[in-house]
């Protein structure tokens, strides 16, 4: 196909170029000391940046655990919530399922600090605030709508069909949902794990205000940073966030495909 | 796989709703007599103190972290946990633990000053008073320095204590001028010698603004802005004066004063590039580190005005709901000690202002600031103090900020 029309070919590799040139630029940061207006590359080079984040401050490794922990969780504790909520919502139908499927997305309508300050109080109430479950809470709130919409349409395409038929032939429900549904629908559960994972990762105000600094995670780094112009420091940081995300997504599509065949959703 | 995940993580949920358990009971703090500070040195001992403020710069998180921390630990044997956390969040937090009626928090020093500080006082979300708690307050700082009594006008009243100081400088090129000015007047008659090559970054630019209260100042007085009534109209017949002033300078300002540099990096810019003569920094180091960093010439110079310049301060202060005030008051009188201050005003580890009285220090630790080598081109701690005026209040900048665009900016 591409061999047919060198267009499109020459088309993909502009548009590989542009997406990458960001994370070109973002790399180039973290080295150059010096670099004044007219200059086209970096005058002094040198790895202050990185000896800052690795020696000097001594946050950066614990931060970086955190973060990928409280990814994880939260998108364990979202799938747990979404594999239902899609399944209820794609394949039963009950009174006032609309207003239900709107429900689901009401936390990304509306302003996530509004939903914080409030839920705060109740929160310091429980004794919630300052612990990783409280944050991990807070985060799978704002995960959830993108894991539900997802399972959702999973089981709509899915359908209950082929757990019929299982049923008929006297499976039993646990079953059922190893052997039939679970196979199935795990493309679905691994796209919606990863983008909980990836909200979790991204979340500044939410860490910030249940955690009450006593999580740090590694956003929390990055912030003041960007907001002081100290943008090296800050793709230091980013840089190693993403790596670090990157390599626990990797290994985990790779722990889940040894047992389930199925084509690369998380790479394509 | 997932099994051995889901086991992880409940031991670690577990452990973390135990963490959050034991601090609630270690919040009832027995009572400590703060006023003597070797019994609040023997509580601090073996504990935790939490610094939060903002975490911006790599060289100052740098600086309390490796500097700071470990002599605390060393001579105190108390460690220092730094939380990155805007000042923003910080009062947002504090204010929905007084909402929910938390009496033992996170925060145990808050790094604070002029608004924030009025907000958090106004709400009774401090601890204090607390300077007559901290020993090196009465050893090293000047009971007559203004920034003990007034941050941006809001009365401290020992609430606070100073944590580091910044000024507002002008500089200048040796190499082009013979001498600086000295006074607004004296800047008038340099922008009449040399038309169209001096100008200040636009208000509500930070800088620029400073720079215009800065003249305002010179013309009308620091005390009369400051005892203004809050009244725009008030305060418009006060600094009149002084609107004419930059008024009458306008004329000789680059492009006439029509247009102004947008921030103070576009007056940097035009400095560099010999466009004006004279360049503005609320940081009294800006010239060493240009110099150092081969973007200045070796011949310019910091000046300030002969009646002085605006300062500012920054502070620490205790929560309300410190769950180790004992460790926060210790943290604090080790940070204004000469020895830390002498090393945060080092421009290798941070380069900010020290808040001590330069004439309370004992010989030896003169000579250890002596010894600090900023670079060229910088005026000393000392010269800065002998030219220094406080900021007014808070809530008058944006006001003299809009009367400079109606009366100057859009004047004839």
């Amino acid at each position: 196909m591409r061999k047919k029309q060198p267009i499109y070919n020459a088309l993909f590799y502009v548009f590989v170029a542009i997406s990458c040139a960001p994370l070109i630029m973002l790399v180039v940061l973290t080295f150059s000391t010096f670099w004044p207006y007219p200059s086209l590359l970096p005058e002094v080079v040198s790895l202050d940046y990185y000896a800052h984040v690795f020696i000097e401050n001594r946050q950066t490794l614990m931060a970086v655990v955190t973060s990928i922990l409280l990814a994880f969780f939260v998108a364990f504790v979202t799938l747990i919530i979404a594999i239902p909520a899609g399944k209820a919502i794609a394949c039963y139908s009950f009174k006032g399922k609309g207003f239900v499927k709107m429900l689901v997305l009401v936390p990304l309508i509306v302003p996530s600090v509004a939903v914080i300050m409030g839920i705060h109080v109740t929160m310091i109430r429980i004794g919630l605030t300052g612990t990783f479950f409280g944050v991990a809470l807070i985060q799978t709130l704002f995960a959830m709508p993108y894991a539900i919409r997802i399972m959702t349409n999973v089981f709509e395409i899915v359908g209950k069909g082929l757990e019929q038929q299982a049923s008929v032939l006297g499976a039993g429900t646990a079953t059922i949902f190893i052997k039939v549904t679970l196979p199935r629908i795990m493309p679905g559960i691994l796209s919606a794990g990863v983008l909980s994972f990836t909200v979790s990762i991204a979340q500044y105000i939410t860490t910030f205000i249940i955690g009450g600094g006593r999580i740090i995670t590694v956003t929390m780094l990055i912030i003041p940073h960007i907001q002081s112009r100290e943008h090296h420091i800050a793709a230091v940081y980013s840089i190693l966030l993403i790596v670090s995300a990157m390599i626990s997504l990797y290994l985990t599509e790779k722990i889940v495909r040894r047992y389930y065949d199925m084509d690369n959703v998380v790479y394509v | 796989m997932k099994k051995t995940i889901v086991i992880i993580l409940t031991i670690l949920m577990t452990l973390t709703l135990l963490a959050g358990c034991a601090r609630n009971q270690s919040g009832a703090a027995d009572e400590i007599d703060f006023s003597d500070f070797d019994a609040v040195l023997e509580a601090a001992r073996g504990t935790t103190v939490n610094f939060y403020g903002w975490g911006g710069s790599a060289a100052t998180n740098a600086w309390l972290d490796n500097v700071v921390g470990s002599t605390l630990y060393e001579q105190y044997g108390i460690r220092l946990n730094r939380v990155p956390m805007d000042i923003d969040a910080i009062l947002n937090k504090l204010m929905g633990e007084m909402h929910a009626g938390v009496d033992s928090g996170d925060i145990d020093v808050v790094w604070i000053n002029g608004e924030n500080f009025y907000t958090a006082k106004n709400a009774g979300l401090l601890f204090g008073p607390i300077t007559h708690y901290v020993p090196n307050f009465a050893v090293y700082l000047n009971p007559d320095d203004a920034d003990l009594h007034y941050d941006f006008g809001t009365p401290i009243e020992g609430m606070q204590v100073p944590y580091g100081r910044a000024q507002l400088v002008f500089m200048g090129d040796t190499a082009v001028l013979d001498s600086f000015p000295t006074s607004a007047q004296e800047l008038l008659e340099l922008a009449r010698r040399y038309p169209g090559r001096i100008t200040y970054s636009a208000p509500p630019d930070f800088t620029g603004s400073a720079f215009v209260r800065n003249m305002l100042y010179e013309i009308v007085g620091f005390e009369a802005i400051f005892n203004a009534p809050r009244d725009e109209e008030a305060i418009y017949e006060i600094i009149r004066p002084g609107l004419d002033f930059l008024v009458e300078l306008k004329p000789y300002l680059w492009q006439e004063g029509r247009t102004y540099p947008v921030d103070a990096p576009a007056l940097q810019q035009m400095f560099i590039d010999g466009l004006v003569l004279m360049n503005v920094s609320y940081s009294p180091l800006h010239v060493a580190q240009m110099i150092f960093s081969g973007e200045y010439p070796e011949t310019v110079q910091t000046f300030v005005f002969e009646n002085g310049n605006i300062g500012n301060t920054h502070y620490m202060a205790i929560p309300y709901n410190a769950p180790n005030r004992a460790g926060a008051i210790a943290l604090i009188n080790h940070i204004i000690s000469a020895e830390m201050q002498i090393t945060k005003y080092d421009a290798r580890n941070w380069g900010d202002l020290p808040v001590f009285d330069v004439q309370r220090l004992t010989p030896q630790q003169r000579e250890l600031l002596d010894a600090i080598d900023n670079g060229i081109g910088i005026l000393s701690p000392e010269v800065l103090f002998e030219h220094r005026l406080p900021e007014v209040q808070a809530y008058k900048i944006p006001i003299i900020e809009r009367l400079w665009v109606q009366h100057v900016l859009h004047a004839g």
